[in-house]
Parts: C-alpha cells; structure tokens; sequence
C-alpha cells in the first residue's frame, strides 16, 4: 500500500500494462488516480497502530474495521471471546435446556451443519 | 514422527487439556470403559455429564478421538431405549447429530461441544415428546436395513421408483439380488454389466407402492404381515403377491417402495415358502393333503400368504437411469436418457466426448471408428495400453456396457460411410451425429449428406487446432449455414483462433504417420466445450447452426509460439489474455459451393 502511494505521490500517471505507449490514466492530474492516492493515505494513517509494539488484538481488528468500513474483523474477537468466556466458566455439571438457551444466544455455531460450499 | 504430524497430536492434547478444563465437574471416562461400551470406534477421550429432560435426568457422553478438534467429538445417550425407538440414535446409543458435509471452527473446542451438547439436548426432548417419529420415515434407508437377518442379500434396484405396485423381474445371486422392471430389462442390463454369456434364470417379484415409508414398529417379520400390509395400505398389489405364491416358489421377493420427503423409498424383503421353519418350529408343509401339482393355486397363495414364516429385510441400492444420472433429481435426465446420439469418430477428442456422454446419461450411444488403438494413443485416450489393436470403437463400447449398464451402446468398426451404405437408419434414427474425425474429405461428405435431409437431425463437428490451443464446436442445425458455408474449398476454417509461424504437424520415422503434439490436459477444454454444445442440442437449447470456440490462455499459446488470429481477436467475446469461449452465429454463406446460402 505505501509503495503505491508513494509511486502516486510521485505521479499520477499510470501506464497501460501491456500496450505500450498508452495510459489508464486521464492526464497529469487523473482525479481517479487522485483519490486512490488520498484513500491510501487515510488507510495507511488508520493501520499505523498494526506497527506499534503493543498494539492489542482488538486494535488491530478495529483498524482493519475501519478501512474496509465494515464491522466483521471486529465480530471475529467477539468469537474469539464468546469461546474464552465459555471456557473460563467450565461446564457447570448439569446439562439443562436453558443452558442449551443460553449457549445459543452467546456466539456463533462452530458447527456449521450446512457445510462450507466446497464440494469434490 | 514428522514434524506435521507432531504439530496436530500437539493441537489435539491442547484442546483435550482445554475440554478436560472445562468438564472439571464431570465424570471422566477411563480407557477401560471407553473400549468396553464403543467396541466399534477410536475414541481416546470420554466425559460423562447428567442432562435433565423434565423431570427425568439422562447421562451423555462426549467422546473425541485424536483426530480432534478436526473431527467433532460425538455424542452419546447412555442407557438408550431400544434400538430404532428413537430416530438418529445408533445401536450403541451415538447420536447422529452431523451429517458429512457439515463444517466446524476447529479452534473454538468448546464451541464445538455446546453446540453439539445442544443439539443432543434438543434431540432427546424431541424424541421424548415423540415429536420426531417423521424422521424415521424421512430417512428411511438408514433405518430398514438395520437386524437385517444373516441371510440377508443386499438388493439392487434397476426399476423406476413410482407407483402403482406392479409385477417386476428378479434375478438372485450369492450375493446379490437384481430387481429390474421386466427381464429385458434385467438381461440387458446383466449382459453389459457381466458381458458372459452364462444363462440367468429370472423369477418374477412384487413391487408393492405403499402411500408412505413404514416407521420401524411397522416393518413386516412374516409373510402374514407382508400381506397384511399390503391389504392395508396398497391392494393393488394383493393380486400380484397371491399369483407369485401361487406358482409354488421357493421364494417371494417384495420390493416395498414409498415417496419420501428427500425421494423414493426403498425396502426389500425375502419371503421364504413357509414349508421351512417358522420361529423355530416345523411348519405343515404348504402341500399338506394334495398330491404334488394337484394344489389349487388360490389356496396354495392363501397358505403362503397366512404362514409365519420369518421375512429377511434387505437394503436396496438404487442403479436406475436416473438415480446414476442425477440421484433421481437431474431434470435434464428425462430428454437424455430418451436421447440417441451418433458418434462419429473416436480418438482422442471423440474417445472422451462419448464417455462425457455417456457419463452425462445419455440413453443411446453409437459409435462409429474403423482404427485400432496403438500405443502412441494411450497418452490422450480414455482407453488405456490394454485395448492396443483392438479397435477404439468397440473397445469404447465395451467398457461403456460395464461401466453404464444401464444405457444402451452400439460400435460399428467401419467408416461412417459403410455404415451409412448398409445401415442408414442408424443415422436417420439419431438424436443428433457428433463427427470428431478432423477429416475434410470425411466431413465434407457427411455435410453433402445432411443437406440432403435438409439438415435433420443435427449434426455437431469437433475439433482442435495446433498444440490444442484451440477448439471449435460447430452445430449445424435446420436454420443457418451449412459446414462447408465457414470453410474454404480445400477444408480450411475460415475463423481460425490461432496462428502459427511454422508447419505444427509433427511425423513418426514412417510414411504417412503425422499427428499433431498435444496432450490430454490442454485438450480437455475442447472436450467440454464439445460435450456442452451435445448437451444443449440434445435439450434444445440451441436452435440454429452455431460456433463455439474455446481460446486457451495466452502464456500457452506463447511457450508454442502461436499468435492470435485477427479474426479471432475481431470477435466480441475474444480477450487477448486468452481462457475464453467466442460464440457466434455459424454465417451462411450466399456463395457457398455446398448449399448456395441458407435453405
């Protein structure tokens, strides 16, 4: 990403990758080419945080929320705590249909019984 | 050990350890106990936990082997009711909760045994309520065969699963028993199968159509209840059990057959003649009071019909037309199976063509070649060193019969010429001809042919061109041009896909020995992509003459030093990156030698 930013920092202009002599970019200044420029430099500002020593799983998962606009990076660590908690708390020694309830409410499945879509 | 193999057995104690954590409040299983109650599996690992139903308390057990976490662990009711009381609970009282095709996030362990522990919970409650009976209709197959006697003879079904109940044909071997609608049908399909010339002896049997699969509790133990059932619940077939008891066999073969929710239902059933035994005990003998022969058959039928006489149950395994070609739900399969396609040639790109087509469910194929296999065709032939110098149309044919049994096939190891002389019906009988031969002389000529019956049926050319960097399907159909319309005088497509620097036919240190270098992987596509257009004629997808043409990717054409053609790169749907399919509209031509333009 910063390699080609920086290339776009140098110059919009972008070369036709296999006729030679033509450009995919509209001029000096191609407004398209401008704003992957700008749009990579907020994206590299918001992952900045990837490269700090301390940089926490949950920061990390944000960050990449926030580039993408989405929230599934961060729904991943709720996974990931929905199956801590789980372990923490340890099986309480009854197996009851409101535990089987409330089992359900806390995260996704990890059995997917409809399977992944693969087929061979 | 291997480093992998040391990286899983690390995984699988790190999640035992986590679940054995986690289970801190249960009972753990020792190896002993896990060896003594599930004989038949691997388990490694085992927690046995109280779930409460009610008021009524059950004991689970969670079980893993050491293929987990990749493989789920299983769940088991301990102290089951008995066997097939219950739907989806195994003999040793495992819970079948997950089909094969489910997926699972092999990090999360736990997760992965709440939701199983769920899922058994929500199971047992059902199963209590009595609210899941539907099940063991639905899943009828896992069900019926189960206590299947020692005598049991798994049956084989070549018949077409729908009603009404009728009298079908049976052959019964040592280990099998073959069920197929008459015995035509039964002997065709033996002979391709079996290709011996040994006499079958063949019994008549009953299919019964029942209006539903039978719950376990309503599975018939003797020949009484076989009949009873019928009387109950499909007595159209009386008629058919009372004759086939009345020929004095040694025994009934019953197929019992219902529409389930995922399809036909299948049972078989054995019923012996009742002068063996019956629940341990002698029986009369069925001609008790008549001399032999001399027996009414009504009640000789009524004798056999009201015996105790203890059934067999078998499974049946279906090997329909349909069932091969789609497990009974291919809407394409009706139009194919009725279909009968010509095949012209079969080399390298005919040889797979035919075996696509066959595979596809294609009812009738006939295929047509006057050459031998040699060795130097083993490399791009579906028919391997074993068939050298035996000619490639009935060695095909041949081995389509065992592996396709239940369609038909033809070879003729002539040219299509001969065969057109002495035969012509074979092809004025066809569905649609597919000439693969690559032969100008050959196709010009079936061209001349088909535009003598204005074009009926249609005829499909295949071919490829150098290295395989390209194939053409060409249908030439009622509407549009002729073949000849897109070549030139001497044989020479018009709209080649590639271009080529130099001579690309290579030759063997013999006369008249030249062949074209390409393997059977890149040829594959032209394979396809003549298969597909068949398949779209034989569905009428395609209503007038049409080119197809599949351009392999372009660093391929490059390591051959090939070029695209300017005509090829001219078509909307060409890309210079190459791994594409064109298709057009095969143009009449007004100055065609062949038809002068569209008929």
């Amino acid at each position: 990403m910063r390699a080609i930013r920086d290339r776009l920092k140098l110059s919009l202009v972008v070369n036709h990758p296999v006729t030679p002599n033509e450009t995919i970019t509209d001029g000096s200044d191609d407004p398209k080419a401008r704003f992957l420029r700008d749009k990579l430099n907020d994206a590299i500002a918001w992952l900045e945080v990837l490269f700090k020593a301390d940089c926490t799983r949950e920061q990390a998962l944000a960050a990449w929320d926030t580039v993408f606009n989405t929230d599934y990076f961060s729904d991943r660590l709720e996974d990931d705590e929905a199956e801590e908690t789980k372990s923490e708390s340890g099986f309480p020694g009854i197996l009851t249909s409101g535990l089987v309830k409330n089992w359900s409410g806390e995260a996704p499945r990890a059995v997917v019984k409809e399977g992944g879509g693969r087929y061979a | 050990m291997p480093e992998e193999a040391s990286a899983l057995l690390r995984i699988h104690e790190e999640a035992l350890s986590k679940l054995n954590a986690w289970f801190s409040k249960a009972q753990r299983l020792s190896s002993v106990e896990l060896e003594s109650l599930y004989r038949r599996h691997d388990f490694d690992a085992g927690w046995r936990i109280p779930a409460k139903f009610g008021s009524e308390t059950k004991r689970l057990d969670v079980l893993t082997t050491v293929r987990f976490p990749f493989t789920l662990p299983r769940i088991a009711l301990v102290d089951p009711p008995a066997f097939l009381t219950w739907p989806h609970v195994e003999r040793d009282g495992l819970l079948c909760l997950v089909s094969d095709t489910s997926t699972a996030n092999h990090r999360a362990f736990i997760t992965q045994v709440t939701d199983l522990l769920g899922d058994a919970h929500n199971l047992i409650a059902a199963s209590i309520a009595g609210t899941n009976q539907a099940d063991f209709r639905h899943e009828f197959h896992s069900y019926w065969s189960n206590e299947a006697g020692a005598e049991h003879i798994p049956f084989l079904s070549l018949i077409s699963p729908q009603r009404p109940s009728r009298k079908i044909s049976a052959w019964r071997g040592k280990f099998r028993c073959i069920l197929a609608e008459s015995d035509e049908a039964l002997l065709g399909w033996m002979e391709n199968a079996y290709t011996t010339e040994k006499q079958h002896e063949f019994d008549p049997a009953a299919l019964i159509w029942l209006p539903e699969p039978l719950l376990p509790r309503e599975y018939p133990k003797t020949a009484r209840e076989v009949f009873s059932l019928a009387r109950e619940r499909a007595p159209d077939g009386l008629e058919i059990l009372q004759d086939l008891a009345a020929r004095d066999p040694k025994r009934v073969i019953v197929m019992l057959a219902a529409p389930g929710e995922h399809g036909p239902c299948l049972g078989g059933v054995t019923v012996p003649a009742p002068e063996l035994y019956s629940n341990g005990k002698r029986v009369p003998p069925i001609h008790k009071g008549f001399r032999p022969g001399h027996m009414p058959e009504s009640l000789l039928a009524n004798r056999y019909w009201n015996s105790g006489t203890g059934i067999t149950r078998a499974a049946v395994s279906r090997a329909d037309s349909a069932w091969i070609h789609g497990r009974g739900k291919d809407s394409r399969h009706e139009q194919l199976s009725t279909a009968t396609v010509v095949v012209v040639g079969s080399g390298s790109l005919g040889g797979p063509v035919g075996v696509q087509l066959a595979m596809a469910g294609v009812g009738k194929l006939f295929v047509i070649d006057p050459d031998k296999m040699r060795h130097s065709n083993v490399g791009r032939h579906p028919l391997g060193a074993k068939h050298v110098d035996e000619h490639k149309a009935e060695a095909l044919v041949l081995e389509l019969r065992k592996n396709y049994p239940h369609s038909q096939f033809e070879f003729r190891n002539k040219s299509w010429q001969n065969v057109l002389a002495t035969e012509p019906g074979v092809f004025e009988g066809a569905s649609l001809v597919i000439s693969m031969t690559g032969d100008w002389g050959a196709e010009d000529a079936l061209n001349t042919w088909h535009l003598g019956r204005k074009k009926t049926p249609s005829v499909l050319y295949g071919w490829t061109e150098p290295h395989a960097c390209a194939g053409h399907a060409v249908a030439i159909s009622a509407n549009g041009g002729c073949l000849a319309c897109g070549f030139s005088d001497v044989g020479k497509p018009l709209l080649p896909v590639t271009n080529w620097p130099a001579a690309t036919l290579e030759q063997e240190p013999a006369c008249g020995t030249m062949y074209q270098p390409y393997g059977p992987v890149e040829l594959g596509y032209s394979v396809n992509l003549v298969s597909e257009l068949a398949l779209d004629l034989l569905l009428g997808n395609e209503a007038a003459s049409v080119h197809r043409m599949w351009a392999c990717r372009l660093p391929v054409l490059k390591a051959n030093n090939g070029s695209w053609t300017e005509e090829w790169l001219a078509l909307p749907d060409s890309r210079n990156e190459g791994g594409c399919v064109g298709v057009r509209v095969w143009p009449a031509n007004p100055e065609c030698p062949s038809c002068g333009g569209p008929l």
